[in-house]
């Protein structure tokens, strides 16, 4: 199921970059099996125009980064999984799932990540329920997203279950998901970074009065930003599965 | 009584073999053949495409390098072997490569398809080569293998010159971004020479994409012609990235080709932090909605926030290893300041949305995001937070949303906080009511208890206030953007 599903993402993809948008009313199309074929025949342009729609009058254009038609839950009923920028750079913080009522009615739940992009990475059926689990880069709050790459980011996947229609936050309930795919790849991570230190522990800081003090200081400083960033991520998810941080497992 | 036999392997290499009766050596009498076209490696050897490389050198533009040998005395699976080792070590043959095997009950030589054409017993003069047009410049090895063992070694050297070579530029050399405010290139000097006095024909084409495919779409070729030996100046501007370079001549009806590959790359001392600062000053005073009294110098904050201030970095100091440069051959270029996390989605200075001249011209991406924050773009993020402060104090009818009746305006500083949260992307959300809550400021009714009223939100008993929306339920990211102290915000970095 998962395996056809993703083909299906993929023909979205695919379409988006090889025909002209069609005129079809996202709006008016009922979003099941018997319209997948219509839904994924508009492009980029005209779900972007869709969404700026459901913003309820806001202003503010959100610019659709990736998007595809999900049969979500395997009931033949499709949502729109959207990643969105609101600040016109290209940061792709949010997720939004669109699900078409019935009555037509549109309903939007509004994920916040940090830097979501491949989509078929981020929609997976983790425990092969039939339903689809939304993996999301998040931001480890208060540090907030860092776009400067001199100031890593504590990045780690959150695990979004959908519950009664909604998608909730899951992480504790998917530790194999964490234990496989995700704690391997960031301790190999922290390693490289603590050899990465390890061969200058202490980096030359340059004088306030250097024309390129803040270059050189930022540069300087990276490594071992980079290494306490990882493993303030790797605590992060330590913590969500209930293990103490830091120590063996 | 001598035989010949031809075979084609793949494209680009033929054997051609000689039945030699009576001899008794293994393998001996070998060495070193150039040849300047595919014809004359596939078609027979004729001076002046093929000759014997009495001095071990091969030219860049020679098609292939191939080792003649004479091979007697086989047994059974004999197995040979034919590996070129280039300078970096890398061995051309070492997968897929050519070899043949030896059958004594057919008396005939197998290659990998299992095909033959090649059969009788005695002496065999072997000739095989691989295609080495456009290859390293060095010290190589040419090799045969005999079961498992090097048999023949034979050096050679690869050099240019010959009858076509570029002498400028080199491979791997790199150009700077130093011209004209740091955004075009040194002069990239073209040179090549030719025995036969010909002409030659250049064509350099360039290739960027961030770490993540973002970027481009490439520049068309560049083409152009020179005498031999003369110099042709190229300059590239806005644009940097891998260039390959092919230069070609006709002599004596063969066409020739050399290759280099060269880069361009950011300045290596960077932009002075000064040439920045009083640009980015001069940039947001003067862009349509800056604001009289507001920050002169905030672009300089955002420019530290976002980037540290780089425009371009090296991969030994965490931007993407463009070309693996830097991992095959530790040549650290710098290269346009990529976003993590995404193979460089947004870029450079201001870190705004990826393109070529934002990635490569750093007064494209300083004006693109000041223009996006407050000049050109509509709503740019100056009106859009006045636009949004207007729907917070006076109200919005269609959704309706309720005003804060007796609410000041906000200050000029204020205001270009709340669009500081717009540039930053953070904490929004999918409708108006809520964005309106999502600003650097919320409105709060001090010592008063809010009452709605047909008109908007009154505060009975006290005042409407402005207060800084950090708490949970506002935007507690986006502040710490404009005003954070660790790590410091925008407004904690200003230069």
């Amino acid at each position: 199921m998962e395996m056809l599903k993703f083909l299906a993402i993929y023909a979205v993809l695919v379409l988006t970059a090889s025909h002209e948008a069609l005129a079809v009313d996202l709006r008016g199309v009922p979003w099941n099996e018997s319209s997948i074929e219509a839904l994924r025949t508009p492009d980029k342009s005209s779900v972007e125009a869709l969404v700026n729609e459901l913003r309820n009058g806001d202003p503010q254009h959100a610019y659709v980064g990736e998007f595809a038609w999900v049969d979500l839950a395997s009931d033949d009923q499709y949502h729109l999984v959207a990643t969105e920028d609101l600040s016109g750079r290209a940061h792709f913080y949010y997720l939004a799932i669109y699900t078409r009522s019935d009555a037509g009615d549109i309903a939007v739940q509004w994920i916040e990540g940090d830097e979501i992009t491949d989509l078929s990475k981020v929609i997976r059926d983790l425990d092969g329920d039939g339903k689809d689990e939304l993996i999301v880069p998040s931001y480890l709050h208060p540090q907030g997203p860092q776009v400067n790459p001199l100031q890593p980011t504590v990045r780690w996947p959150k695990v979004y279950s959908l519950r009664d229609g909604r998608y909730v936050d899951a992480s504790t309930e998917f530790p194999k998901f964490y234990d496989e795919e995700v704690l391997p790849k960031l301790e190999n991570e922290i390693e490289r970074a603590r050899q990465k230190v390890a061969t200058n522990p202490n980096p030359a800081i340059p004088s306030p009065g250097d024309p390129y003090f803040a270059q050189r200081e930022a540069e300087a400083r990276y490594p071992q930003r980079l290494l306490e960033a990882l493993e303030m991520s790797r605590d992060q998810i330590l913590q969500v599965l209930g293990r103490k941080a830091g120590h063996e497992r | 009584m001598t035989r010949t036999f031809t075979i084609a392997i793949a494209a680009v290499l033929t054997i051609c073999m000689q039945a030699q009766y009576g001899q008794s050596a293994s393998i001996n009498n070998s060495r070193l053949m150039r040849f300047q076209t595919a014809s004359d490696f596939n078609f027979g050897c004729s001076a002046p495409g093929c000759e014997t490389m009495t001095d071990a050198i091969a030219y860049t533009s020679d098609y292939s390098v191939g080792v003649v040998s004479a091979v007697c005395q086989m047994v059974d699976q004999d197995f040979l072997e034919w590996k070129f080792v280039r300078p970096d070590g890398s061995v051309i043959g070492q997968v897929d490569g050519i070899w043949f095997r030896w059958d004594a009950a057919t008396q005939c030589w197998f290659d990998v398809n299992g095909n033959t054409g090649a059969c009788g017993g005695g002496c065999w003069t072997f000739l095989e080569g691989y295609r080495t047009n456009c290859d390293e410049t060095g010290a190589w090895t040419a090799q045969v293998w005999d079961n498992g063992s090097v048999a023949v070694s034979l050096p050679f050297t690869m050099t240019r010159g010959g009858p076509l070579g570029i002498t400028s530029p080199t491979d791997n050399q790199l150009f700077q971004l130093t011209q004209q405010n740091y955004i075009a290139s040194d002069t990239v000097p073209f040179t090549g020479t030719t025995d036969s006095g010909s002409s030659i024909n250049w064509t350099a084409t360039l290739h960027y994409l961030t770490s993540g495919g973002y970027g481009g779409p490439d520049p068309a070729a560049r083409t152009f012609t020179t005498a031999s030996g003369a110099e042709h100046d190229e300059t590239y501007q806005s644009i940097g990235g891998q260039l390959r370079v092919t230069a070609r001549t006709t002599a004596n009806g063969r066409t020739l080709q050399d290759c280099v590959t060269f880069y361009v790359e950011g300045p290596e001392t960077g932009i002075p932090n000064p040439t920045i600062t009083t640009r980015l000053d001069t940039l947001y005073p003067q862009s349509q909605s800056s604001p009289s009294g507001g920050t002169p110098n905030l672009m300089t904050g955002v420019a530290m926030h976002e980037s540290s201030y780089h425009q371009f970095l090296r991969p030994s100091e965490g931007d993407a290893d463009l070309f693996n440069l830097y991992s095959t051959l530790g040549i650290a270029a710098k290269w346009p300041y990529e976003s993590q996390g995404n193979g460089g989605r947004y870029i450079g200075l201001m870190m705004v949305q990826t393109t070529n001249p934002d990635a490569w011209n750093w007064l494209t991406n300083t004006t693109d995001a000041i223009n996006l924050f407050s000049g050109t773009v509509s709503p740019n993020k100056m009106s859009l937070a006045i636009t949004y402060e207007n729907y917070i104090i006076n109200g919005v009818r269609n959704p309706k949303i309720p005003g804060h009746i007796g609410l000041r305006s906000l200050t000029s500083v204020q205001r270009e906080n709340n669009a500081l949260v717009l540039y930053s992307g953070i904490g929004m959300v999918s409708d108006l009511a809520t964005t309106l809550t999502r600003l650097y400021y919320a409105p709060v009714c001090s010592s008063g208890v809010v009452v709605s009223t047909n008109k908007g939100l009154e505060c009975h008993g006290g005042s409407w206030n402005w207060v800084v929306n950090d708490q949970p339920s506002g935007n507690p990211d986006a502040v710490n953007y404009v005003s954070g102290t660790s790590p410091p915000g925008v407004r904690n970095q200003l230069q």
